[in-house]
């Protein structure tokens, strides 16, 4: 029995360990991707492109160190957003993944009485960073966005 | 008949003599009169040439006139420059006449302060070189009673708080889409002058813009969901108020840009978002509307 015990914890450890090691690095976000996320059926509107400099000012992110950005927004009926920002090193990222979470934060405080029906886009909000680059997801249906993050 | 005058023609003359002059004189007589003869005829040219030379110029100086001594002649007065024509005043109860269009540049020493609709304004105008203080769902009343709405790192402060850290040239203003629901055209006015009066104080040298509220897209705002109380009938009656603002506090007023709206004088569906607010075309006609009208 106690050996029977021993073969079975060593085999689940053992699977445990190969699962751990096996896995592969998560894939940085690319502006590239933004395209087929605004076509996953994540966003409940077409959203608008917001050029560079005005995403920039709009999250109070320093433009020069902004190495590629795809910035999506709604005209004013829904909170729903998507940008992603590459930089040129990782603390000018966290800096960046900073100003985005204050971008949601403040959103909530505008739209709580505005479009009260948004908020619980806000509450479940996606701000994530992978290397040099930071990504923001705003959206209406969560399920592509789990799905391009686990790309 | 005398017997002097009478010749006889007829008939060989009789000879009568009487005594004349002597030979000689008169061959003297004859070679004068041939001298004179021949002279005359060879200094002939002589007297054309001599009447053709031209007369010698009188030389430059010349003896001074001597003359009393002059009267002294009263100062002239200095002739009065032309008064310019003062400018036409400005007539604040109407709105900004349309006039060329100025560059994008215009804007870089402007601060747009508004709600929701200059959040879009400030996202898809692709006027990057001013600021803006908005936010949605913004009211008069939040602006004069200093509610902290603009994120200032990791806190936030109040629309006049942010407006005084930085000298404007022009302050555009565009509010009243959400005071509709309160039904105070009149309270709506008061408070907008104390806004103007706030603004003022904060930017002594700034040209303030009010702009008039642009109408809905009814059709649009009932498919959105849009609260009942923002209709156009109301705007018009706030709108009213902001001209009399603009009046009284003699800033300048801002009409609808004709551009976005349809047969009906609300916004064109084509340009409408959700019945409130617009999409990118429409941003991009406002702007062009505020280029050219600027008083300038």
């Amino acid at each position: 029995m106690k050996k029977l015990f021993s073969t079975i914890l060593s085999t689940v450890l053992l699977l445990s360990l190969a699962a751990c090691g096996g896995g592969k690095e998560a894939k940085a976000f690319s502006p590239d991707d933004a395209q087929s996320l605004l076509n996953s059926g994540a966003f409940s509107e077409t959203l608008t492109e917001i050029d560079q400099t005005t995403a920039c000012r709009l999250y109070g992110i320093d433009e020069t160190t902004v190495t590629g950005c795809a910035v999506y927004g709604s005209t004013g009926a829904t909170a729903e957003e998507l940008a992603i920002f590459t930089f040129e090193n990782e603390e000018d990222t966290s800096a960046a993944a900073a100003a985005l979470g204050y971008r949601v934060e403040d959103r909530k405080d505008e739209l709580a009485n505005y479009l009260p029906d948004e908020i619980s886009k806000l509450d479940e909000a996606v701000v994530e960073t992978r290397g040099n680059s930071a990504l923001l997801v705003i959206a209406a249906d969560y399920s592509p966005v789990d799905t391009y993050l686990k790309g | 008949m005398s017997q002097d005058t009478h010749f006889e023609t007829r008939g060989a003359p009789r000879k009568n003599h009487r005594p004349g002059p002597p030979g000689w004189l008169m061959a003297a007589l004859v070679i004068c009169v041939a001298l004179v003869a021949v002279y005359a005829l060879t200094h002939q040219g002589e007297d054309r040439s001599l009447a053709a030379e031209p007369t010698p110029p009188e030389t430059a100086v010349s003896t001074p006139e001597v003359s009393p001594a002059p009267t002294p002649s009263p100062t002239p007065e200095p002739t009065p420059s032309p008064t310019p024509e003062p400018a036409p005043a400005v007539d604040y109860s109407q709105p900004v006449a349309e006039g060329e269009p100025v560059e994008m540049d215009w804007f870089a020493d402007a601060v747009f302060i508004g709600d929701s609709r200059v959040d879009g304004f400030k996202l898809y105008s692709g006027v990057t070189g001013m600021d803006y203080l908005d936010y949605t769902g913004l009211t008069v009343y939040d602006v004069v009673e200093n509610k902290k709405v603009i994120r200032s790192g990791n806190g936030k402060i109040s629309i006049l708080e942010a407006l005084v850290q930085k000298e404007y040239g022009k302050v555009y203003i565009a509010l009243g889409i959400n005071e509709l629901g309160y039904f105070n055209a009149d309270g709506f006015a008061d408070t907008f002058g104390q806004l103007v009066d706030a603004v003022r104080e904060c930017q002594p040298g700034a040209a303030i813009y009010i702009q008039s509220i642009i109408p809905v897209n009814t059709g649009k705002c009932k498919a959105n969901d849009q609260p009942d109380y923002v209709t156009n009938e109301g705007i018009a009656g706030y709108n009213a108020a902001l001209a009399q603002v603009a009046e009284e506090k003699e800033v300048f007023l801002l009409g609808v840009p004709g551009a976005l709206l349809d047969e009906n004088g609300e916004t064109d569906r084509e340009y409408s978002a959700d019945g409130v607010h617009f999409k990118k075309e429409g941003y991009v006609i406002w702007r062009d509307y505020l280029m050219c009208h600027t008083e300038t």
